[in-house]
């Protein structure tokens, strides 16, 4: 998948960013300077998850093909199927995708990684304030490791 | 970042050229792996993104190239993954038979150093 010009069709990719694998082997793949996830299958057939290819933010709870993002990055596929991501030209938030396809925002922080764990925990590296941080199904963030400081210890 | 089956939390902290891994009570242990991601495969070998080749390293510390000679640009669709130029992977992904997804980025590209299944062969 890609080719040797970046553009936006059909094989075509802009700056891609990340690569994940979900549960069943999908690859979902953040074309970052596209404004887009996408997904792709065995065969190579690429589909839009999320974006509408027009970088902005249009709000939550929309549909991933009617969402608009900016520059995404880091992303991840829990074992839930919940598709989690950073939006980082949006203010750095960190968006969900659940399985029935609508968009949230899960946290106000950058991520330069996200994970999750079988039990729903999300896990979330913020590269602006040096921290990892654990988010519950209650949705709030504990530090996990990180004193805010740009140092090294330990 | 990426969770091992023991749920240990594997950090690429880059910006002090290690890997941290948290341990499910709390305790820090670091790797001298440098990259800018990372993934784990279920046997706990650590693949990461390291200038432009993808590296392993076994749980015993030991660490091989897997896909990339060390050069930059483009070479090698169809050949040895460690005979193949990457152009700044900035992502791997690593699947259950073991085929590695690499986001090629200054390539504009998805590649796939692919073990058991062709998949994607460009």
């Amino acid at each position: 998948m890609g080719g040797w010009t970046a553009g936006n069709a059909s094989g075509q990719l802009n700056s891609p960013a990340d690569v994940a694998l979900d549960s069943f082997g999908t690859l979902y793949l953040s074309d970052r300077n596209n404004d887009r996830v996408l997904t792709l299958a065995a065969d190579g057939t690429a589909t839009v998850v999320v974006g509408t290819g027009v970088p902005g933010f249009n709000g939550d709870g929309l549909p991933g093909m009617s969402t608009q993002l900016q520059s995404p990055g880091p992303l991840f596929v829990a074992p839930s199927g919940t598709l989690y991501f950073d939006d980082n030209g949006n203010e750095q938030v960190v968006r969900k995708v659940s399985q029935g396809g609508v968009v949230s925002t899960v946290t106000l922080v950058a991520a330069s990684g996200v994970t999750a764990d079988a039990s729903g925990n999300l896990f979330i590296s913020d590269p602006v304030n040096h921290q990892v941080v654990r988010m519950g199904l209650q949705g709030f963030g504990i530090v996990i490791a990180g004193t805010a400081r740009r140092d090294f210890r330990g | 970042m990426a969770l091992d089956a023991a749920g240990n939390l594997y950090v690429a902290d880059s910006g002090n050229q290690r890997t941290q891994v948290l341990s499910t009570s709390g305790t820090v242990a670091t790797l001298a792996a440098n990259g800018r991601d990372i993934a784990l495969d279920p046997t706990g070998n650590l693949y990461l993104t390291a200038g432009a080749q993808i590296l392993e390293v076994a749980p015993a510390g030991a660490v091989s190239p897997r896909t990339g000679d060390g050069s930059y640009l483009f070479r090698g669709n169809g050949g040895q993954a460690t005979s193949a130029r990457l152009n700044a992977p900035v992502a791997v992904a690593v699947s259950t038979d073991d085929a590695l997804y690499i986001a090629d980025q200054g390539n504009l590209r998805v590649r796939v150093r692919s073990t058991l299944k062709a998949r994607f062969p460009h």
